[in-house]
């Protein structure tokens, strides 16, 4: 086994407690509102839940934020060069979206025959197909997890000052757009939102431009991790 | 046979220039010493040697291969670091487990048998350790790596006498059952001195001494008698360092010993003996090379 597989295996074995516990969660919330519904009779009707991708998707966003630094320390004690790291940890995200992805799915086609229940995906594209909804959610999953990714290391990497900016330079960024949207009357914000509109195909219902989109974003994001990990010394 | 050649290393951190144009080569199936003062150099060389980090300028190869990234090349070395960084919720026997894996020639039941020796609980987990067990803990996967080149940094800090003891004849036990090239750094000279066969000083970022043990204490000697007889022999000689002891001095002196100089202590009375390299290691960092 090459020592890149040796890793993703080492990351598997290291997130399995953390995925048990967010999916027993999961499972908890899931059915509580089914078992009080038919424990108390309520109607079935009343019982609504919805928006379970979101969740998945910020925890696979903080799981990216967590699997950097001390895997990366544990391999370099064990001479594992920072390619293999990089490419076994990029199997092993890319394969924990997709298995994500398709529990998302999963979850979104079963969970009707017990409840009113609306997917992340089937809110924002009105339509209901196992497919696209399991694309759909990996390339948003893989997008998550190379931002945590990515932010993890761009802090790994960064001296104090340097990390001081990357946390404030999203609170710049938004007082930025809001007052070029003031100085624009509404204009800037209007274009950005067409923007995201045409890049996630809201307009035309076309969930696979943002799966495009996604994917492309990911690409970068993993792309700018390698740049960053290549010549990433160890320290504390 | 694992050759490790490094020319001309350099590497500043910052402002700070850690290692000056380093050329050395550290030969198979030695034990060395890698001996120098706090700051001096040590670990940075180190974590080059291992591609923990990267020089600002010249190579490092092993068998004439680089080993930045070089897989083939890091899979020969295990570096027991002075710092930990093992996942803290890890168990012992877990991290003898994953070390198996990237380590396929790690030896797990003589890991075992060291744990026992030294009453490591594997059981427990590496946050949990001693100061004293983490160094024992990290010793023990270097010993049992079965890598051609181990490389320890301070292996026996926090250890008690009897656990500095077991460490060094478990050291010459791997060493002499299945030879390779080990490199020690540490401050206990004195304690090290007897299982090092090559000493390599590194003082303010360069190499000042790169000799066999034997070859540095013959490069220096002692002279010891009455304190005015001693006197009177250093009349025109340098002193690295003396001892006084009531009437009773001991000098080292940093020369070999001449025919002449044999007989004009046999004169006066005086014995030579061979320096202490721990004394010969302190006078050398003190500002004077050998």
């Amino acid at each position: 086994m090459s020592n890149a597989l040796k890793v993703t295996k080492y990351l598997y074995r290291d997130l399995r407690t953390s995925i048990t516990v967010f999916f027993s969660v999961m499972i908890a919330i899931v059915t509580l509102p089914i078992f009080i519904a038919y424990q108390f009779n309520t109607n079935e009707g009343e019982v609504n839940v919805s928006g379970l991708g979101a969740t998945i998707a910020v925890y696979i966003f903080i799981m990216g934020l967590n699997i950097f630094k001390s895997n990366f320390k544990f391999m370099q004690m064990n001479n594992i060069t920072r390619s293999s790291f990089y490419f076994g940890s990029l199997i092993a995200l890319i394969s924990l979206a997709l298995f994500l992805a398709i529990i998302d799915a999963l979850l979104n086609k079963y969970m009707k025959l017990f409840m009113s229940y609306q997917g992340l995906f089937e809110q924002i594209y009105p339509k209901n197909l196992f497919i696209a909804d399991v694309f759909w959610s990996f390339s948003l999953f893989t997008m998550a997890v190379s931002l945590g990714w990515l932010i993890t290391m761009l802090y790994y990497r960064s001296n104090k000052l340097t990390k001081i900016v990357i946390s404030i330079a999203p609170v710049l960024l938004l007082a930025l757009a809001g007052s070029l949207n003031n100085w624009t009357n509404g204009s800037f914000g209007e274009n950005i939102w067409n923007l995201f509109s045409i890049l996630l195909g809201l307009e035309q219902a076309n969930s696979y431009m943002a799966v495009l989109s996604f994917s492309i974003t990911a690409l970068i994001f993993f792309a700018l991790s390698y740049l960053l990990i290549r010549k990433s010394p160890l320290k504390n | 046979m694992s050759t490790i050649t490094i020319e001309e290393l350099t590497m500043d951190y910052e402002k700070n220039r850690a290692l000056v144009h380093i050329t050395l080569t550290i030969e198979p199936n030695k034990i060395y010493g890698l001996l120098g003062r706090n700051g001096a150099g040590k670990t940075t060389l180190l974590n080059l040697l291992t591609n923990r980090i990267f020089p600002t300028s010249g190579e490092i190869k092993i068998d004439g291969k680089n080993v930045i990234e070089n897989e083939q090349a890091l899979s020969q070395i295990y570096y027991m670091m002075e710092a930990n960084y093992f996942p803290e919720s890890l168990k012992v026997k877990d991290v003898f487990r994953w070390t198996k894996e990237f380590y396929p020639l790690f030896d797990t039941a003589y890991a075992n048998e060291l744990a026992n020796k030294f009453n490591l609980n594997i059981q427990k987990k590496i946050k949990s350790l001693s100061t004293g067990y983490h160094s024992i803990f990290k010793a023990i996967l270097a010993l049992a790596s079965n890598a051609k080149i181990l490389i320890f940094d301070e292996p026996v800090l926090g250890l008690d006498a009897y656990h500095r003891d077991l460490f060094y004849k478990e050291l010459i036990v791997v060493y002499s059952e299945n030879p390779k090239t080990i490199i020690i750094s540490t401050h206990l000279i004195e304690e090290i001195a007897d299982v090092l066969e090559e000493v390599i000083v590194i003082h303010e970022g360069r190499i000042i001494a790169n000799h066999s043990v034997e070859e540095l204490l013959a490069s220096a000697y002692q002279v010891s008698g009455e304190a005015e007889k001693v006197d009177q022999y250093m009349i025109g000689k340098q002193a690295a360092g003396q001892k006084m002891m009531g009437k009773y001095k001991m000098v080292t002196v940093l020369k070999k010993i001449s025919k002449e100089n044999e007989e004009v202590a046999s004169e006066l009375g005086l014995s030579f003996s061979k320096p202490e390299l721990q004394e010969l290691f302190i006078h050398m960092t003190n500002g004077q090379e050998v």
